[in-house]
């Protein structure tokens, strides 16, 4: 069983086998092409295509009704091959046999006739007319060092450049008689038309009296214009694949490895990765969803660059309809998805919390306070959430902990005792949640004859999730009371009340004492 | 110096004699030319003549008329016009000229 089609020619219907019928088409189109540009050529094609007819007719009779392969074969060599043609047809031969089997003529399609995996190789090579071989060693041999990005890109367009399967799609990926030399041999073609054309528009500049002439410089123009714009859409193109290949290396790097070249992390002091991040602020069991909409909303336009700087590079037919509806249904939907979550994560910080801790301290009379850090902030890794603002640190022994700065404020008391106010604050779903996960922050200090050491972090159990933990560290002093403050502090220290009103930034790494008014000097 | 290409051009100059002077004897269509042109091995594929046909035709020695057929499309019945036949005349004088001329060397 075979397809056949119907075609018209000269007003008569045939029946041609589908792969006649490609082997006709291809014939016709490649006349077409040589005469394409001449008053007369539309006329001999007609001509042409009446004798096929005639030709066909002979063909079929009552019994056979169908033309086939062999006969179309057959119905060529007595019309005469294309070259033979215009070989004969030398005044015409001169100006467009570059083009006839010049870049453009081929197209890249996936070699699924001589593949090993997806034939882009294979493909690559009939595209290039080098050894196949040659590439995929290359292509082995750059995947090492790249990371597999080649490995990547080779998916990218297993998925994206359609096979050769039909004879049309076959003749279009082997092209003419095509080689590596011949891209030297066509640029300086090009160059050389493109040459021969500026002169003629230059000697048409000067003798523009006829119309000829001008149309011949309209030619010329036309040509350099097509010159350098093929270079520069190749160059945009080649541009763009780079361009889309590095984001994606940024992106898997933000996403899988510690130091990434995009996103908030831009030393190798700062680790932060995007899935330690979803796990500390969405519910675990979405992270994996919100990963995978956040990499397609990210990926998918990149991807899109990769693609169409490929089309602009490499000329290939794919469904860029379909293409571009999965591509966009996919970005919009996980936009969707994204912005869904992120409603209902909302959700979970809607109530803040606060519960206040406070402890007096006995301390003989006269005795400075000393207040110092326990140890150096510098022993936690930073993670960057945001540019600045929010601290967020790590330590390697606690991987399920987070850790924070919290504000150290010294205020008057009116009482006589020293007393610390803890002031925790958490956000959760509800009322009591929030309390809980306010409960869960921890905050070490302690007293010791007449020194005070406080933690400079405090630390909120990660099990479930982020829940914006804070804390406010106030220091009550009543009247009179001596307060060295160590300079470590000065990362927590925040606010104090002053007696002279100036802005209190050297109160670490200073002593002080406490006056109805707030800090003073000694 | 290519030998096929030596008489591809010998061939081309005369192929547009030999139409013209077919045409001069009965008006013909693109098939009935081509089997001419066959029988005396002037052409070997047929598409060569098309462009021919058009350029003469184009240049004013030769008009057309579309004619039924029994069996197949409508043809192209080519005629000489009134240049055309002046043409031919012209060519006729150059071509015994020529053969005089290569007679009269080759003999030598």
């Amino acid at each position: 069983m075979k397809k056949t089609i119907k075609i018209n020619i000269s007003g008569i219907i045939f029946h041609v086998d589908e792969d006649a019928f490609v082997i006709l088409d291809a014939y016709l189109n490649k006349l077409k092409k040589h005469f394409t540009n001449k008053t007369e050529g539309d006329e001999i094609i007609t001509d042409i295509e009446y004798r096929i007819a005639e030709l066909m007719q002979l063909k079929i009779n009552e019994q056979k009704q169908v033309i086939t392969i062999d006969d179309i074969n057959e119905i060529i060599s007595i019309m005469g091959k294309p070259e033979d043609l215009f070989e004969a047809d030398e005044e015409m031969n001169d100006n467009s046999s570059n083009e006839s089997h010049g870049f453009q003529s081929k197209k890249f399609y996936r070699d699924i006739d001589n593949n090993v995996a997806g034939g882009i190789c294979s493909g690559l090579s009939q595209h290039f007319n080098i050894d196949p071989i040659i590439l995929r060693i290359l292509f082995i041999v750059l995947a090492i060092p790249l990371a597999g990005f080649p490995v990547l890109l080779y998916f990218i367009l297993w998925i994206v450049i359609p096979a050769a399967v039909t004879t049309q799609q076959k003749m279009d990926m082997k092209g003419g008689n095509y080689t590596v030399s011949d891209i030297e041999q066509s640029v300086k073609n090009e160059y050389g038309k493109v040459k021969d054309n500026f002169k003629n528009f230059k000697d048409s500049d000067r003798y523009q009296n006829t119309r000829e002439n001008i149309n011949q410089a309209g030619n010329g123009f036309v040509e350099i214009l097509n010159f350098f714009g093929k270079l520069i859409l190749t160059i945009i193109g080649i541009t763009m694949i780079f361009a889309g290949i590095s984001l994606i290396a940024s992106m898997f790097g933000a996403f899988v490895f510690s130091d990434s070249v995009m996103f908030w992390t831009y030393t190798d002091q700062h680790h932060f990765l995007i899935p330690d991040f979803l796990f500390s602020i969405v519910n675990p069991k979405s992270v994996v969803l919100v990963a995978v909409c956040i990499v397609i909303l990210i990926a998918a336009p990149i991807i899109a660059i990769i693609y169409w700087g490929l089309k602009l590079t490499i000329r290939f037919k794919a469904n860029d309809k379909i293409i571009s509806i999965v591509a966009s249904v996919a970005w919009i939907l996980s936009a969707i998805i994204l912005l869904g979550i992120g409603l209902f994560e909302v959700k979970e910080y809607a109530f803040s919390t606060s519960i206040d801790d406070s402890i007096e301290m006995e301390l003989p009379e006269n005795t400075i306070l000393y207040i110092n850090s326990s140890t150096n902030i510098d022993d936690f890794s930073e993670i960057y959430f945001f540019e600045e603002g929010m601290d967020v640190y790590s330590h390697e022994e606690y991987p399920d902990r987070i850790y924070l700065e919290p504000e150290l404020s010294i205020k008057y008391t009116s009482e006589d005792r020293i007393s610390i106010k803890l002031e925790k604050e958490a956000r959760g779903a509800t009322n009591g949640k929030a309390r809980k996960n306010a409960v869960n922050i921890e905050y070490n200090w302690h007293l010791k004859d007449s020194v005070l050491t406080i933690d400079p972090l405090f630390y909120h159990e990660n099990k479930d999730k982020w829940a914006f933990p804070e804390l406010d560290i106030v220091l009550y002093l009543p009247r009179g009371q001596k307060i060295c403050v160590d300079k470590d502090l000065e990362c927590t220290f925040d606010y104090a009340e002053r007696a002279d009103n100036i802005w209190n930034s050297n109160i670490p790494g200073n002593c002080w004492v406490m006056t109805r008014d707030g800090l003073d000097y000694p | 110096m290519n030998i096929d290409n030596a008489k591809a051009q010998m061939k081309k100059g005369v192929l547009e004699y030999c139409i013209l002077s077919i045409l001069a004897n009965k008006d013909c269509y693109a098939s009935e030319l081509i089997n001419e042109l066959k029988a005396s091995k002037l052409i070997v594929v047929e598409g060569t003549l098309y462009p021919l046909l058009t350029r003469q035709k184009n240049a004013g020695l030769l008009t057309y008329r579309w004619e039924e057929s029994t069996q197949g499309p409508p043809r192209k019945y080519y005629t000489l016009t009134e240049i055309g036949k002046e043409f031919l005349k012209e060519l006729d004088g150059s071509w015994k000229d020529l053969v005089k001329a290569v007679d009269s060397i080759n003999k030598k």
